[in-house]
């Protein structure tokens, strides 16, 4: 199997003595190339820390991290990688084409397609606007296509939708998972929004406090229906084993086109249904389980 | 590799139009309009003719000499630090460092700052030789010719002198920016050293002729003086030492540009 990022006892700590911060400690995780994998902690896990650690912006305290199997750092590695840490920030007297252009000219990338991507990240309109104007959707949105202008083989993408609007928030994951399924790219990303995760990753990393927590598939997770309605005895009897109680809530563990027939049923026995939602309830445990732990 | 940093820096600095026009074409401008203000005051507010003869080659000289005043510094300076401070301003180095090697990000910085540099002395040159054609019309002063024989080795020694200063000052001005990520900074404190160079070398008076190569080390506005042909050069006699003044020219570049680079590579780039 080839990685396309590996930690190996990674630590690193900012400052020195008693107010050093340990953002990472003895961090050990193996990214596998293909698909697109989670990156989940809350905030001062250690997330970013990995991210800047791989890019070789930062240096480790201790241990080695791993980037297409070369050191972090190494200029052929970086080469055939995108990255978008945090809100990324650029030169406001460029406008984005021109921003594209001075980026991959640094990359030496051999006539990139700057038009392409542009509109494949919905800013085609704005090509030729000076980036000063540019709203934090906006900017995410460059961002990410800085990532992408030299098609690169794996994609690190740190809250890559942070400050967009919900149609915007739709359409990159819509692309991140494009991104997986037709370039073949690997995408890393780190975002604090479950469901994201859960409708685009294959794979999860929990990191808390600087350490990795656990990894999960998320093949293996399902969603449920959340159903708040009274009684709940009746929710639950209805649903039998597949039912289970979440507070005043029941989760139901059904497929989505049972859910007509369901709530039919409910109304049926006389249970009023306040809301029914779908959630990505192992998930959610699963993050609280793994970063309260 | 380091080609393709470099033409993204220039790429970069010249759509950067305040760097542009603030850092290297208002010495330029500067130059000609300092002329055309002193012509117009001699002729008709003081109405005493300028001395001498309108000789351009003597008026580009002078005008590249004007690299050695603090003030024109400032301008260079600004220029400096748009090129070396802009990517932590802008917190833009996260974009770039994983695209090239630290080392050519910044050798393209202090290729582009040379190039721009030598582009402004042009400039002034120009500006200089406009202002005594100008000089020439509203006196109705005859020209000089120009001899060429003299005239080419003053110009060459005279670019080369004001290049130099200026990449020394740039790259004082380039460590600041990568130690204290502030172009304020760098442009400021450069400054301060500029005129703290020009009072200890008042009050230290070395000797201007033959100056002694402890001076010329100390003092990279000696050394640019001496390469130049000193302040003497205009009474006909060169000062000695160019040779020596150039060696310690290009030593104090490779000092403060090694040490740009050095803690350039060794940074951590948390947060720009």
């Amino acid at each position: 199997m080839s990685f396309a990022l590996q930690a190996i006892g990674l630590s690193k700590t900012f400052g020195s003595g008693a107010g050093g911060v340990k953002a990472l400690d003895d961090f050990s995780l193996d990214i596998p190339r293909g698909g697109v994998f989670g990156v989940l902690g809350p905030n001062g896990a250690g997330k970013s820390t990995l991210f800047r650690l791989a890019l070789g912006l930062i240096k480790p305290t201790g241990g080695e991290v791993r980037l297409l199997e070369q050191p972090a750092g190494d200029p052929r590695a970086l080469r055939r990688i995108g990255s978008m840490i945090e809100t990324p920030r650029f030169h406001p007297y460029l406008t984005a084409r021109e921003t594209l252009v001075m980026l991959s000219t640094q990359s030496g990338a051999a006539s990139p397609d700057i038009a392409g991507w542009l509109a494949r990240v919905g800013i085609a309109d704005a090509a030729d606007r000076k980036t000063k104007g540019f709203s934090v959707g906006m900017k995410q949105r460059l961002g990410l296509a800085a990532a992408l202008i030299t098609r690169p083989e794996v994609v690190i993408l740190d809250e890559p939708t942070s400050g967009m609007d919900p149609s915007g928030i739709l359409e990159i994951r819509a692309l991140i998972r494009e991104l997986a399924d037709r370039d073949g790219v690997t995408v890393i990303l780190a975002s604090h929004q479950l469901d994201e995760v859960q409708r685009v990753c294959n794979r999860v990393a929990f990191l808390a406090k600087g350490k990795l927590t656990a990894v999960e598939d998320l093949s293996q997770t399902e969603e449920k229906l959340r159903i708040l309605a009274t009684p709940q005895a009746a929710v639950l009897d209805i649903l039998g084993k597949r039912g289970t109680a979440d507070g005043e809530a029941v989760l139901a563990a059904i497929a989505r086109p049972e859910a007509p027939d369901l709530i039919r049923a409910l109304a049926t026995r006389g249970v009023d249904v306040v809301e029914a939602r779908w959630v990505g309830g192992d998930l959610e445990r699963a993050y609280l389980f793994h970063t309260r732990s | 590799m380091l080609l393709d940093a470099l033409k993204a820096e220039q790429f970069r600095l010249w759509r950067d139009r305040g760097a542009v026009i603030f850092g290297f074409a208002v010495p330029g401008v500067g130059v000609l309009l300092l002329g055309l203000i002193a012509t117009l005051f001699m002729k008709l507010v003081a109405k005493v003719p300028i001395p001498g003869h309108v000789n351009l080659g003597s008026d580009l000289v002078g005008a590249l000499s004007g690299t050695g005043s603090p003030i024109t510094q400032i301008f260079f300076l600004i220029g400096a630090a748009a090129i070396f401070g802009t990517d932590y301003r802008w917190e833009t180095w996260r974009l770039q460092t994983p695209r090239n090697s630290r080392l050519n990000l910044m050798l393209a910085k202090f290729a582009a700052y040379g190039a721009a540099t030598a582009l402004a002395l042009v400039g002034m040159g120009i500006g200089g030789v406009l202002s005594g054609l100008a000089r020439a019309v509203i006196e109705a002063e005859p020209m000089d010719a120009i001899n060429f024989a003299a005239f080419a080795p003053a110009f060459l020694r005279a670019f080369a002198a004001g290049w130099l200063e200026l990449m020394v000052a740039g790259s004082v001005a380039a460590l600041l920016a990568v130690l204290t990520r502030t172009n304020v900074a760098a442009i400021i404190v450069t400054l301060l050293l500029a005129f703290t160079q020009a009072i200890i070398m008042g009050i230290a008076r070395p000797d201007p002729v033959n100056p002694p190569w402890d001076a010329l080390l100390t003092f990279p506005g000696l050394s640019a003086q001496v390469l130049r042909g000193g302040p003497v050069g205009i009474g006909g006699v060169t000062a000695h030492g160019a040779e020596q003044a150039t060696v310690f020219l290009l030593l104090w570049l490779a000092v403060f540009a090694g040490l740009t680079i050095f803690l350039f590579q060794r940074q951590e780039l948390t947060r720009e």
